[in-house]
């Protein structure tokens, strides 16, 4: 028992010593190559006009699904912030999916709708669509409101897919904003496509819009969060946009396209099935089925990812929403990993199966309950009175320095990139968060992280309510 | 009190001390104090660059500023007023030399100068051209080009296909077959605003593939150029690199150039969906109405798509001769989606005939083609 003991222990401190190093190197390695994507994207880019593409005969057209559950408090100035969209060809539509709320009765009223006989093919499996509305008013005709029986996330935007009348659709969280030209930054990828290599999807980054001044549906003076739980979620989001999916979509291996804005090849997304319905990690799973399906056929294909601050969405202000939104997040992990568990390290899948797919496995998924399992292999060693606590104090600062410096990082690319924060405070504020966040808010997210596992094993299949305040009561 | 092995009350005062500490440590300790070390290093030098490069985009902020608030009387009269300044010699008396002659004040004015020419157009548009050459900015585009960054070359061809430098046309001929793809699109549109004749003589030897963006952005320079340089682009309609052939099919509807009709016709017959869906979708542009007996007779042998787009040209071309094949389309048991609503759409754009044959087919019975029909007759969808 003692030589068991002696080896379990030699074994534990090595494997933690090696994953932190690896982890480490990865996201040096991930974010030098973001960092000089992230330059190259904005000097090609600096130069150009999008409103080349508002004249292009060859622009494709846009479908803008938003599904709405429960949305009574925002939905009308919503509606209103999509119909303004930059863009020349585009049909909005916004999927009631069963609210039970007043969502449905205020759409109508606002925008005068009525039901309409629609046809359509169901191209994609989805719950019963009770109507199709459109609006009496005669500038309204881009917007289609469907009214179905509740099913999800996933079963709105199929059904959203399914009305839909253009080859390229973007899904979009309806209570997001998005920026003047996000349209038009999110379609030049598509343009770009040649015969050699097709466009799958495209996602852009999302960035945090809570203090940010919001009006008729658009961002018109961007704040740093006054509340410290944004704020570290604004450190959170430059880290993971700006310092890590760059690079994924420069290796052509990006798995993952947030929920709240991304736009898809709509063929491509229906031959792969659609969303999936039994997974709350909807946008992701349906990112690596088009992937998988692309490479099954072996056509050359890419997923692009943008640097630019495209969208701004309402990040939780309180740890009890934080933590179902990463419940989820977990769960989505996950329950997609395991739909997919045949691609990890299958060499017939090349980057996505022997890259992605691991790098997804090892150090998305596992690395809270790692960090977790090694918190609580501490604290027996503590308490056996075998802790070496120096070896302990000094790994504890070295993981603490990395993660400041690793911030510290992600406000210079914020800085040196799109400098959406301009005050002097901000950048002083940014970096006591930056001192803060690694103690205080980590800590919580491993805690939801192993939460949302538990959850997954017991059965728990919600969404998980996600009540936010709306930017139309933040109005004077 | 200790911490670390360190006596707290009996903190080292001198280095000779602290070296003696720190050896009295093991050696992966050692390392890992080290690693701190070099964290917190890099931390500190992280923020010196971010307040470094706040400071400096701030110091250029305001110089930007101030040029553009100092010059902004200067342009108004230059643009709007007498235009005497831009010809007599008292024109370089606007100018601070100082401002010249600095890099970054120079780039500003030559920027805001850039600025106003994108949103002008006829008399003042010549006149920012005229005093972008007299204050020598298209030297310093022109050395844009000889420079080794990619960027600042595209750059230079940009601001001197914008400000009309045709002397210009020989060093941008290089670039043309550039591998840099930026440089190459950036050379191209330069070259369709700068050559008074044949704007488009380079797809005559283009190898690589045109993408949509490529095009919209000849496109979006094409429709900048005078209506007499448009060349006829079915010169173009053999050329072996089929993204050509698509450009050119999809200008000449673009451009309405009804003489490339009957070409176009006999391009229907090539074997290629993508050549055959640009093609109709041209004719329908331009509202050929000698092309329809020829889209109705090869409706039946295509695939799925093309009879899309043969649909959505007969409904513009908005003739009777399309009525035998809305009715063959709509009386199948199972019509595919689109090509019901588009047969349905052309009957009723034809009017009391087209409305009496749907009422006719609406009696059918047939549920799934009322609702079709009631879709496709409401002008909203």
């Amino acid at each position: 028992m003692g030589y068991f003991f002696y080896y379990f222990t030699k074994f534990a401190d090595h494997f933690i010593l090696v994953y932190s190093c690896l982890i480490f190197a990865t996201y040096v390695i991930l974010s030098t190559y973001s960092g000089l994507d992230i330059i190259n994207y904005i000097r090609k880019n600096s130069f150009i006009d999008y409103r080349t593409i508002l004249t292009a005969p060859t622009a494709p057209s846009i479908s803008i699904l938003a599904p709405a559950y429960n949305e009574e408090a925002t939905i009308v100035d919503n509606i209103r912030s999509l119909l303004n969209i930059h863009y020349v060809n585009f049909e909005v539509i916004i999927i009631n999916d069963g609210s039970k709320d007043k969502t449905m009765q205020l759409m109508i009223e606002a925008y005068d709708l009525e039901p309409v006989p629609y046809a359509f093919d169901q191209k994609i499996d989805c719950k019963p669509i009770r109507a199709v509305y459109k609006s009496r008013i005669p500038s309204l005709t881009k917007l289609t409101v469907v009214d179905k029986v509740n099913g999800g996330k996933a079963d709105a935007l199929n059904s959203g897919i399914n009305v839909s009348k253009y080859d390229y659709f973007a899904a979009i969280d309806v209570d997001c904003v998005l920026e003047y030209e996000a349209l038009l930054k999110m379609v030049k990828p598509f343009m770009e496509q040649t015969d050699k290599e097709r466009v799958i999807a495209v996602g852009g980054v999302v960035r945090i819009a809570n203090s940010c001044k919001v009006q008729d549906g658009k961002i018109v003076e961007v704040n740093l969060p006054k509340d410290f739980l944004p704020r570290a979620q604004v450190l959170e989001y430059i880290r993971a946009f700006l310092m890590g999916r760059m690079a994924w979509s420069k290796l052509n291996g990006l798995i993952l396209i947030s929920g709240a804005f991304g736009m898809f090849d709509k063929t491509i997304a229906i031959d792969s099935g659609g969303y999936n319905h039994k997974t709350v990690g909807e946008d992701m799973e349906l990112v690596i089925r088009m992937r998988r399906l692309m490479e099954e056929q072996k056509i050359k294909y890419k997923v692009v990812y943008l640097p630019d601050p495209l969208c701004w969405t309402e990040a939780p202000a309180s740890f009890k929403i934080l933590g179902r939104q990463r419940n989820r997040w977990t769960r989505g992990t996950a329950e997609t990993l395991w739909f997919h568990k045949n691609l990890i390290f299958n060499p017939r899948y090349r980057f996505l199966g022997m890259v992605s797919m691991p790098y997804w496995l090892i150090f998305e998924w596992l690395a809270p309950i790692i960090e977790s399992l090694a918190f609580v292999y501490l604290i027996v060693m503590a308490f056996l009175g075998i802790l070496n606590i120096e070896l302990f104090i000094t790994l504890f600062f070295v993981i603490y320095t990395f993660a400041i410096m690793y911030s510290t990082s992600a406000i210079l690319f914020e800085e040196l990139s799109y400098h959406q924060y301009k005050k002097k405070r901000d950048i002083i504020r940014l970096l006591m968060t930056a001192l803060i966040e690694p103690v205080l808010i980590h800590p919580m997210t491993v805690y939801y992280a192993i939460r949302g596992n538990l959850d997954l094993l017991t059965g728990v299949r919600n969404w998980g309510d996600m009540q936010r305040k709306g930017f139309a009561k933040k109005k004077p | 009190m200790s911490f670390l092995q360190i006596d707290l009350y009996e903190i080292p005062n001198t280095a000779d001390e602290w070296g003696k500490l720190l050896y009295s440590f093991p050696i992966h300790i050692r390392i890992l104090m080290g690693v701190i070390l070099i964290f917190c290093l890099i931390i500190t030098i992280l923020f010196a660059v971010i307040i470094g490069s706040r400071i400096f985009k701030t110091n250029r902020s305001r110089t930007e500023k101030y040029i553009r608030k100092k010059y902004q009387p200067v342009f108004t009269q230059l643009l709007f007023e007498d235009d005497s300044r831009l010809i007599s010699g008292t024109f370089f008396t606007l100018f601070d030399k100082n401002d010249l002659k600095n890099k970054h004040r120079r780039s500003v004015l030559l920027e805001e100068l850039i600025h106003l020419h994108e949103n002008f157009t006829g008399e003042t548009a010549v006149r920012l051209e005229l005093i972008y050459r007299k204050l020598e900015f298209h030297q310093d585009s022109l050395e844009k080009l000889k420079s080794r960054k990619w960027y600042l070359v595209a750059k230079g061809l940009r601001e001197l296909a914008l400000m009309n430098i045709r002397e210009a046309t020989t060093p941008i001929l290089q670039f043309i077959k550039s591998k840099n793809e930026i440089l190459r699109m950036e050379a191209r549109i330069a070259l369709v605003k700068l050559s008074e004749k044949d704007p488009l003589f380079f797809l005559e030897k283009e190898s690589e593939a045109l993408s949509a963006w490529d095009m919209a952005n000849l496109h979006a320079m094409l429709v900048k150029i005078p209506e007499g340089n448009i060349p006829a682009f079915n010169t173009w309609l053999n050329s072996p690199n089929k993204s050509v052939v698509l450009f050119c099919i999809s200008m000449i509807g673009a451009f309405k150039q009804n003489s490339a009709v009957p070409i176009l016709i006999k391009l229907l017959e090539s074997d290629d969906d993508s050549f055959k869906q640009a093609v109709i979708k041209a004719l329908r542009e331009m509202n050929a109405l000698q092309a329809e007996e020829k889209l109705i007779s090869m409706y039946a042998h295509e695939s799925s798509l093309v009879q899309n787009e043969i649909l959505r040209s007969l409904e513009t071309i908005a003739s009777e001769k399309s009525i035998p094949l809305y009715e063959r389309i709509l009386r199948q048991p199972v019509p595919e989606l689109q090509h019901a609503l588009h047969s349905v759409k052309g009957l009723v754009t034809l009017g009391d005939r087209g409305k009496k044959i749907l009422s006719a087919i609406a009696d059918l019975k047939n549920e799934r083609l009322q609702l079709i029909i009631s879709h496709a007759s409401d002008a909203r969808m």
